[in-house]
């Protein structure tokens, strides 16, 4: 006996309905816990929410964990050591108004770093994530020029003792990754916004823009935003609530 | 005729033969052949033979299919090659290189350069848990890279802050105190 067309599509609606109304589970939920042998896609879009307001002056414990995660620890020549994130302090000359906030690589949904590189090196992973492929990097610092964040650095020394998340190299270009080993991992947060968190500022918060329900898009629908040069166009995947 | 031809092909043979097994009758009686030290597992990921004439194909395909589209399996990783493979160096350290090392071993015997490990780590994952305050050679080696921001003391917090502590940048309107670099 075999099952028929009708009886087979019957079966199979009643399966969806089952899967998409089971208690507890969601698709997006189950695309986020990546299994290792997936690609990224572009289900999702990886960014962050930056509180300006809640930045506190004098705190660098986002700088610290990027620092840490990824072995960042060049010394002594502060006009070429890595950063790639940074505290920026504007100041209204007119009334005085300061304000504090990380700043590190925008995640754009058109980067300008990638349209220049030479090699393809730099490049946009399907979930945001803008990356450097080492591997490719030729050193020439295109990118660097053309970002308008400032968010890149080359490395000019030998280095030892990297990270075994975060290879770095002398020759190299790179920038923030937004801890792309942690999101692969299934973290679900970097390190800065972790250690922000753990200072009780929570003034970054990580998550998927593409996802309705998630902590950042919620906060982004609820209260007002803006990018850094947003008149650049480039759809930042890094956005910040409360700059002026 | 065909007597003469059979036996040029039989001589064209032999002599094919001496040729292909020479290299090794040269190999075997006088060059020393490298040390390469047992890894940690009992068994590859692939086979020995195949491995030792693809590694590089392997760990390739891996790097890109890891760097552009994070798949991330462990199998052909170069961690995994190093978790397994790692071997105390002189210096009592875990790693794939050094004088006796599984990689440097070999690839110093054949001449061949490697640059996996200018920026990956060539200490299995275990070797991470640094103490923090040990004096490293490297001014690079802090040994801060594996201490959780919230666990810093005030000492290490301005250490590390130090980098981060360049002034530059003037807007029309506005002063803007941005720690970037002022150019490279």
């Amino acid at each position: 006996m075999s099952i028929g067309r009708r009886d087979f599509l019957k079966a199979s609606a009643i399966a969806t309905t089952a899967t998409a109304f089971a208690p507890g589970i969601n698709l997006i939920e189950l695309a986020a816990a990546r299994n290792p042998e997936q690609a990224a896609t572009a289900i999702h879009r990886w960014g962050l929410l930056i509180d300006v307001n809640k930045c506190v002056k004098g705190c660098t414990a986002c700088v610290d964990a990027c620092f840490i995660e990824n072995g960042i620890n060049e010394k002594g020549s502060p006009t070429t050591d890595a950063q790639w994130i940074r505290k920026v302090t504007t100041k209204d000359k007119a009334t005085g108004h300061e304000q504090i906030f990380p700043v590190m690589c925008q995640h754009c949904e058109h980067p300008p770093c990638v349209d220049v590189c030479p090699t393809g090196a730099s490049f946009k992973r399907k979930d945001g994530i803008v990356l450097v492929d080492k591997h490719i990097c030729i050193g020439c610092r295109y990118c660097m020029m053309a970002c308008p964040y400032k968010a890149r650095s080359f490395v000019h020394q030998t280095l030892t003792g990297q990270n075994h998340n975060a290879p770095r190299g002398k020759g190299t270009v790179e920038s923030c990754t937004l801890c792309v080993h942690k999101i692969d991992r299934g973290d679900g947060i970097t390190a800065c916004a972790d250690a922000c968190a753990g200072e009780n500022h929570k003034a970054i918060i990580f998550g998927d823009l593409k996802d309705p329900r998630s902590e950042i898009s919620r906060q982004l629908k609820a209260q007002a935003s803006s990018q850094i040069r947003a008149d650049f166009n480039l759809n930042t995947g890094v956005r910040y609530r409360g700059l002026s | 005729m065909t007597h003469l031809l059979l036996m040029m092909q039989r001589l064209a043979g032999s002599l094919v033969a001496i040729a292909l097994l020479s290299p090794l009758v040269i190999a075997d009686s006088s060059a020393p052949k490298p040390e390469i030290p047992k890894a940690a597992g009992d068994q590859c990921v692939e086979d020995t033979d195949y491995m030792r004439r693809n590694h590089m194909k392997v760990i390739l395909h891996q790097r890109d299919e890891t760097m552009r589209l994070g798949i991330r399996t462990k199998k052909h990783s170069l961690k995994n090659c190093i978790n397994c493979h790692a071997t105390k160096t002189e210096a009592g350290k875990l790693s794939v290189l050094g004088e006796k090392g599984f990689c440097q071993s070999c690839h110093t015997y054949a001449s061949v350069t490697m640059d996996c490990f200018s920026c990956h780590s060539s200490a299995p994952e275990k070797d991470t848990d640094l103490k923090l305050g040990t004096k490293r050679a490297s001014p690079h080696h802090t040994g801060l890279a594996y201490k959780r921001a919230s666990d810093l003391s005030e000492k290490e917090r301005k250490f590390l802050s130090k980098a981060v502590s360049m002034n530059t940048g003037q807007k029309q309107n506005s002063k803007i105190t941005d720690n970037s670099r002022s150019g490279q």
